[in-house]
């Protein structure tokens, strides 16, 4: 019975909660999901275009922000297991998952519609390099998120 | 006899190449050592008070004939009451070391050869180094006297 209740109860909270991968844009960079939440971070997950690298953003203080109008800041990583074709840091970075890496750029990220579905602009760099490069998305909702699963996991398309 | 060459080529190495911690300095920070080389980092080390500053500077590692400028960064050990800002995110350094407590480094040396003089720029977190930090030969240099030391108290209110 006690089992029971409390899979009643889990069952209820994952109803009313979305789903943190149920937010998903294109970009100029591909498509984008919303991965996961890192302390005070949200976690965009895309797969850089060239090198395919799987690259992941932390921006900080956005956790319950994306239909808010705002400015925050944060960085990508790009995992140090040789995927990644962007330069070599001098300094290596830990994210706020506990990975290191000399595979890094800073963010500058702003939210730039009020309400959901949201649309973004960015703009990133290397290292410690001044973010110049636009990085901008939209919602997307006919999202392919079994498609994007594949691709994380390196299943064949 | 082939053990003697050896020693005597060993010796002539050594005496060729500057040991490690042969260069210090007085800085406008206190004095500062040329504490290790990690590959190709450099390792300067000085003291804030009783707290480790240790600044790595990338691509000066056994050069003792072609300097020129270079960039790097520097840690502080992570504790509590720093009087650096702790950074949004944590950096390893050469040593392994985690640490939010660090900042940028652009140094330039005065002269190519060893020992050398130099004039740096320092800064905090991502920030561009924009604080001047410079480094003076001195013969008289105590290494007896370096290490951790009490920091002077705050003067006046």
């Amino acid at each position: 019975m006690r089992v029971k209740i409390c899979s009643a109860l889990a069952a209820l909270a994952l109803s009313s909660a979305p789903a943190l991968a149920d937010a998903a844009w294109s970009s100029n960079l591909g498509p984008v999901v919303y991965d996961v939440d890192a302390g005070d971070y949200v976690v965009l997950m895309h797969f850089t275009p060239g090198s395919g690298a799987v690259r992941r953003t932390f921006v900080q203080g956005l956790v319950g922000n994306l239909g808010h109008r705002g400015s925050y800041t944060g960085y990508w990583i790009e995992a140090d297991d040789g995927s990644s074709t962007t330069p070599a840091c001098d300094i290596t970075i830990l994210d706020a998952e506990g990975n290191a890496t000399r595979h890094w750029g800073r963010v500058q990220f702003q939210v730039t519609n009020s309400g959901l579905p949201s649309a973004w602009d960015a703009q990133i760099g290397n290292c410690f390099d001044t973010p110049a490069t636009s990085w901008s998305a939209r919602d997307n909702g006919d999202f392919d998120y079994e498609a994007f699963d594949r691709r994380r996991n390196g299943s064949p398309k | 006899m082939r053990n003697t060459l050896c020693l005597t080529a060993a010796l002539l190495a050594l005496a060729a190449a500057p040991a490690l911690a042969d260069e210090a300095w007085v800085t406008n920070l206190g004095p500062v050592i040329y504490e290790d080389e990690i590959n190709e980092y450099a390792v300067f080390l000085h003291y804030d008070g009783a707290v480790a500053h240790r600044t790595f500077i990338r691509g000066l590692a056994g050069n003792f004939d072609n300097r020129g400028h270079f960039s790097g960064y520097w840690t502080e050990v992570e504790r509590a009451g720093s009087r650096t800002p702790a950074c949004d995110v944590a950096v390893a350094d050469e040593n392994g070391a985690i640490t939010h407590h660090w900042g940028r480094v652009e140094i330039d040396f005065l002269q190519p050869g060893f020992p050398g003089e130099w004039d740096a720029l320092i800064g905090n977190c991502h920030e561009a180094p924009s604080r001047s930090w410079n480094g003076r030969l001195d013969d008289g240099f105590d290494y007896s006297g370096f290490g951790p030391h009490e920091a002077p108290e705050p003067k006046g209110h």
